[in-house]
């Protein structure tokens, strides 16, 4: 007998497109090979890619006195960073690729993070309301590919600020569905060749799905 | 005491910068104090390309303001952060200053027989964090303070095993008033006195 097949309705798929933020100052470093792999991976499954490497751009992570007297002007930031806003407005999916240095994001990142998620950018507040909207709702997958040099258990124990950062402080600003995925490499201080090479497999696998 | 208080806001008329004053003329009373303003000595927060290649080396400081700061936390018995809380975790400045000063042979050392990080910094016995929150208590404890875990945590396991915290945060500063914030350099004031 033959099956009846019922009528499949598919949204056609909305292209993709990332965003890589890297942020490690050595070309040769395991992080920069990591991101190389999350870019090529993306690209084999037909994303779009754009890519904002901190380093190479020389970005300066210090908030300067005007940007924090502007904090809240919308207006500033989309001018003194208008390329990195646009990206981050067009992006579906946000890819972090850094080293956790005590515990967190490194100062090039987290510099990021102060000046470009500002007001008007990742979040606005409504006159009258005491609760932020979110404002990143274009984005709906972030993925964090992160290196640390010392043991998951060590990490624990500091009580992983970084990773928190990014599972509840990021996370709300962007769509209300938005998943987030740790892609992270434990233990680099004391791992061999084979785990970094696995842990580079790793990336490009996760990051092709 | 030798006291070393690391100062991070870009703006002199802020509260945060009232906020250090207190802690200085305070500790200065009782203690010998040294203040680092990361801002007004312009301090570079990201670490370079030459600095992370040298990380590992013996030689790992190659900038002479990290090297003055080297020095200053290696005798200071304790140390005290200022700075306003931005996205739940320090200023970037602040937390470049943590890594850039704090490597291999200052805040730490890499045991060679064992090949297990020993703390540096065990003449600190007393750690204060003094900070400003844009957001409530409860919204705070519900995201997370990456400030409060970097220093009381990360920068603890370096320190004296005696080493004792002390933390004094002003919360949803946007909407306190004049009253509060008043009351809040006064606690300021009251905590470090029995230091």
């Amino acid at each position: 007998m033959v099956k009846a097949k019922w009528p499949v309705f598919r949204l056609p798929k909305a292209k993709a497109r990332t965003l890589v933020v890297v942020a490690h100052p050595v070309r040769e470093s395991l992080v920069q090979a990591a991101a190389e792999e999350a870019i090529q991976a993306r690209r084999k499954s037909g994303s779009e890619i754009k890519v904002i490497d901190l380093y190479v751009e020389n970005f300066d992570p210090r908030m300067p006195l005007e940007a924090w007297r502007a904090k809240a002007d919308a207006d500033f930031v989309e001018r003194a960073h208008r390329d990195h806003v646009a990206a981050l407005r067009w992006a579906t999916s946000l890819v972090l690729v850094y080293p956790t240095w005590f515990g967190g994001q490194p100062a090039m990142l987290k510099g990021w993070l102060d000046q470009v998620w500002a007001i008007g950018v990742a979040y606005e507040l409504p006159p009258n309301r005491s609760r932020i909207r979110a404002r990143l709702r274009n984005i709906r997958e972030i993925v964090v590919i992160t290196s640390h040099g010392s043991k998951k258990h060590m990490n624990m124990l500091q009580g992983e600020p970084g990773k928190r950062l990014v599972f509840r402080g990021l996370r709300v600003l962007c769509h209300p569905l938005c998943r987030v995925r740790w892609v992270a490499f434990y233990g680099n201080d004391s791992a061999g060749t084979h785990d970094r090479t696995s842990f580079l497999a790793r990336v490009g696998r996760q990051l092709q799905s | 005491m030798q006291v070393l208080v690391v100062f991070a806001h870009p703006d002199p008329n802020s509260f945060n910068r009232a906020l250090c004053d207190r802690a200085v003329t305070t500790l200065a009373r009782k203690h010998e104090v040294t203040l680092i303003d990361l801002y007004a000595e312009g301090f570079d927060a990201a670490m370079t390309t030459e600095e992370r290649i040298a990380y590992e080396t013996s030689d790992p400081i190659r900038c002479d303001k990290v090297r003055a700061s080297a020095e200053l936390i290696r005798n200071a018995e304790a140390l005290v952060f200022v700075y306003p809380t931005w996205w739940f975790g320090l200023p970037a400045v602040l937390k470049g200053w943590l890594e850039r000063v704090l490597v291999p042979g200052v805040g730490f050392f890499l045991d060679e027989k064992t090949n297990k990080v020993v703390p540096g910094l065990r003449r600190v016995r007393r750690i204060a964090g003094i900070t400003t929150y844009g957001s409530s208590r409860w919204n705070v404890a519900l995201m997370n303070d990456g400030g409060r875990r970097i220093i009381g945590r990360c920068l603890r396991m370096m320190s004296s095993k005696l080493c004792r915290r002390t933390w004094l945060g002003l919360y949803g500063m946007d909407r306190t008033t004049d009253a509060q914030r008043h009351d809040f350099l006064a606690t300021v004031e009251q905590k470090l006195a029995r230091w």
